[in-house]
């Protein structure tokens, strides 16, 4: 059970065969408003709580991690890729795997010219943004890849794992 | 969600319920604000005991209006946290600008290093 594309997507990462066996997988475009920020991290929770009977060790705190972790990622999309335009799109795709998560959000906008420096902690765009968004991606996340291109827009794509019980010593 | 506001003792006690993200941030700061220029309380106390979720957004406002009450000379205060709300203040270095509470068993020490200088 895999779209195509989410097999492109997996084709970025040398060490997918570890994740196991796709589970569920779900794509979602939705308007680039705040209030869709929730839309898309409820999601992604909804999809994890799912499936507790699978061999997840998915603590509360990792479930919130990954919360925040979507949050940041569609926030930026909204904010500086789109500049607050509501009538753009924002596109979330999430692939749940035995041991991986692999969620996707892009957007079609301004894009990153210097994404290196975008990535750290204390760039910031404004007064009150914290540029604190990428740091959080990278500190719940296993992997954060940015692929970014001026005027064609920004894909992030978050990568957590989920070790098997046994092996697993702290879930998080 | 829903955000009501107390003066007392000399501070401004703010309480906010549910997720604060960006759908609540602009509407939140904005009570904020008319909140600290009504009032001639110079401190400011966030009761968190409500907060289901925060995300840079939601901190964004909290350091803002740190910094206005900062510079009228008042103390900022976090209480009723839960542990995950917590873990992402303290991550985010404001354990260095204001006093956390923190929740039962959790202390600034068990969170890694904050984020920012």
């Amino acid at each position: 059970m895999m779209s195509d594309d989410m097999k492109n997507l997996q084709a970025e990462f040398a060490d997918s065969a570890a994740w196991g066996e796709v589970l569920n997988f779900a794509r979602l475009s939705f308007a680039a408003c705040a209030e869709n920020v929730s839309l898309a991290r409820s999601t992604v929770a909804a999809m994890i709580a799912a499936r507790p009977e699978d061999n997840w060790d998915v603590t509360l705190a990792c479930l919130e991690e990954i919360k925040v972790a979507v949050s940041e990622a569609v926030s930026n999309a909204i904010i500086h890729g789109y500049g607050g335009d509501n009538s753009q799109t924002v596109q979330l795709a999430v692939c749940q795997y035995q041991f991986a998560l692999l969620v996707q959000v892009v957007d079609k906008g301004v894009g990153i010219a210097d994404v290196a420096k975008a990535r750290e902690p204390d760039f910031t765009t404004g007064a009150e943004h914290l540029g604190l968004g990428f740091a959080f991606m990278e500190t719940f996340c296993d992997e954060v890849l940015v692929q970014s291109t001026p005027h064609e827009g920004t894909t992030v794509t978050l990568l957590k794992l989920f070790p098997p019980a046994a092996a697993a010593d702290e879930p998080c | 969600m829903s955000f009501s506001f107390q003066i007392h003792n000399n501070t401004v006690w703010a309480a906010i319920s549910g997720e604060v993200d960006m759908q609540v941030a602009a509407l939140w700061r904005e009570a904020l604000d008319r909140e600290m220029n009504i009032s001639y309380a110079r401190n400011l106390t966030f009761d968190f005991s409500a907060v289901t979720f925060i995300d840079s957004s939601g901190l964004g406002v909290v350091l803002g209006r740190y910094k206005r009450a900062a510079a009228r000379g008042g103390k900022v205060k976090i209480v009723g946290a839960n542990r995950q709300v917590y873990k992402i203040l303290v991550l985010s270095g404001f354990a260095k600008l204001m006093e956390i509470e923190a929740p039962d068993g959790l202390t600034a020490a068990d969170v890694a290093g904050g984020m920012v200088r």
